[in-house]
């Protein structure tokens, strides 16, 4: 599906990716961690044509993506949401959502059919009830749902989710998992999200990459990369040998 | 995208329709001195509904509007005079499309580096390129220097009253132009342009295009309303491109309301009405007087008076469509 290869990404000095191998399946759900600084947010802004990186290319499936637009990327299939919200926020939710609606969609495709699916998406954030309200109005977590929203309208194959469930309560972590498991399945999605909430990761990753100092430190299950001494000591810092 | 929410029934496209054929009506039964005074007003609304579209919906503040509205005079001129030394001429339409097509072709080529700019520095460049146009036609020999470009008898002579209805055409034209562009892929992009171009971007909008493409659109708009211009005095003038023009049309879309259908109406009727009454009454401080009044509506209501409208009707669920 999504083939990352030897990507690295410098800002100046600073290597932010470096030589950074991911490769993710379709329908696969791939979790991304590492402590702060660690590149998961270069990597999706180099994923998401955001950035252009120095070396290396990224191949979404078999088509090599690294020098496109990020619009053109978008409407490749590639959705993502942002670590820090940001909606369109003087526009009304359902706006937000046909915005994406609209230009996901070959030309001509008609309004009432885009409309139609806005609305459902709508439904399965559970904004339907807010749909005129201007984004801004929303609450934390609705704004998360409509970031989350506003990249399914986009119609993709890959969500990018940039630590959707920040800040929340253990309820809403709940209602967030449920909701990511249910987008999946109903929109036959690959999935890599980047998360600091250990239990949300622990929950419904099929694998793991763990990124420190913009390298690749570990990847594997769940389990296996929970006992990786590397990523221990990335999250923990070095076990004292006495 | 009708069909959506409960709107209010008279919606935004009939009132402004409504009010320009009232307008209209009003212009020609009455004086000539009236009709001057409306003349001057929906030219004044042409150029507002032109900015808006491009800098209104996009929120790209850009100063050198005008530059559009002085080619589109001096297209018709200078085309009028070049044909004229060939011995032929054109009808009227023709000349005004010609400045259409030409302020928008210009703003193409000047779009694409200029646009790569974002806030203050696009505005800035905007000003640049107007006072750099400008300055060219004072000091070049062909196109008149300061003095302009008389046109006296190479093009036909008409009463105010027919320039007026010319006028209302292309008001009636940009009006409808507008009503699309915010009810299509166009205005959507525009507008989530406006509130974070990156994301913009990362949800599918191409936006570079969209921006060109509305850039040029307001072009076409000013260009035709000095295309008329030109018509009107049979000169064109390098005053047509100072900047207070521009001032005076972006004063007209923020108190109206930026980047709505009705805000340019609304704004350029309450612009034009009050400026003249305040020049009259004070004519030593209107501008004084005009200017403290508009920085504390644009600190109260920066959505303009329509935006205040939208918010109330918001507040009871209902929406100006």
């Amino acid at each position: 599906m999504l083939v990352v290869e030897n990507v690295t990404k410098k800002f100046g000095g600073l290597r932010a990716l470096s030589k950074v191998n991911v490769a993710v399946k379709k329908g696969e759900i791939l979790g991304l961690i590492g402590p702060n600084g660690s590149g998961k947010t270069t990597l999706f802004n180099v994923i998401s044509g955001f950035y252009h990186p120095e070396e290396g290319r990224i191949r979404l499936q078999g088509e090599d993506i690294t020098r496109l637009k990020p619009h053109q990327i978008a409407r490749k299939g590639v959705g993502r949401t942002f670590q820090i919200v940001r909606p369109f926020g003087d526009m009304t939710v359902l706006d937000n959502i046909l915005v994406s609606g609209l230009f996901s969609v070959p030309r001509g495709e008609a309004h009432r059919k885009i409309r139609d699916r806005c609305h459902k998406i709508l439904k399965i954030a559970h904004l339907t009830e807010r749909m005129n309200v201007p984004a801004d109005a929303l609450s934390i977590a609705e704004k998360r749902r409509l970031e989350i929203a506003r990249a399914l309208a986009l119609d993709p194959q890959l969500l990018l989710l940039d630590e959707t469930m920040a800040g929340m309560t253990h309820t809403e972590v709940d209602q967030a998992l449920e909701m990511t498991s249910r987008i999946r399945k109903e929109f036959g999605l690959t999935i890599i999200f980047v998360e600091h909430v250990m239990r949300a990761i622990m929950a419904i990753s099929e694998r793991i990459v763990v990124l420190s100092e913009g390298t690749k430190i570990a990847e594997g299950s769940p389990k296996e990369v929970s006992e990786n001494e590397q990523v221990l000591n990335a999250y923990l810092g070095h076990r004292r040998t006495s | 995208m009708q069909g959506i929410r409960s709107s209010i029934g008279l919606n935004s496209l009939t009132m402004s329709v409504g009010f320009l054929v009232l307008i209209g009506i009003i212009g020609l039964v009455s004086d000539t001195a009236t009709t001057s005074y409306l003349h001057a007003m929906v030219e004044l609304m042409i150029l507002a509904y032109s900015l808006n579209l491009f800098t209104g919906i996009s929120g790209y503040a850009n100063f050198g509007h005008v530059i559009f509205y002085g080619l589109g005079a001096y297209t018709v001129s200078v085309s009028a005079v070049g044909l004229n030394a060939i011995g032929t001429s054109l009808p009227t339409p023709v000349y005004v499309l010609g400045a259409g097509v030409f302020a928008a072709v210009f703003a193409l080529v000047i779009g694409f580096p200029i646009l790569r700019l974002r806030g203050d520095y696009f505005a800035i460049a905007t000003l640049g390129i107007n006072e750099a146009v400008r300055v060219t036609i004072c000091n070049t020999k062909e196109l008149g220097e300061g003095r302009g470009i008389y046109v006296l008898g190479l093009v036909p002579s008409y009463d105010i009253k027919t320039l007026f209805i010319q006028l209302l055409i292309i008001a009636f034209a940009v009006v409808i132009t507008t009503h699309i562009v915010l009810k299509t892929k166009l205005g959507y992009g525009l507008r989530a342009i406006r509130a974070d171009e990156d994301v913009a971007e990362i949800m599918g909008v191409n936006t570079s295009k969209y921006k060109i493409l509305a850039y040029a659109l307001g072009a076409f708009f000013a260009g035709l309303a000095g295309g008329v211009v030109t018509l009107q005095f049979a000169c064109s003038f390098p005053e047509y491109l100072l900047i207070t023009r521009s001032v005076d049309m972006f004063s007209a879309i923020v108190i109206g309301g930026t980047g709505t259908l009705l805000g340019p109406l609304v704004g350029s009727v309450i612009f034009w009405i009050v400026k003249d009454a305040l020049l009259i009454n004070f004519p030593y401080f209107h501008l004084i007087i005009f200017g403290t009044a508009l920085i504390l509506l644009i600190l109260f209501f920066p959505r303009g008076i329509v935006g205040l409208v939208n918010k109330s009707l918001a507040k009871r669920g209902k929406v100006l469509e």
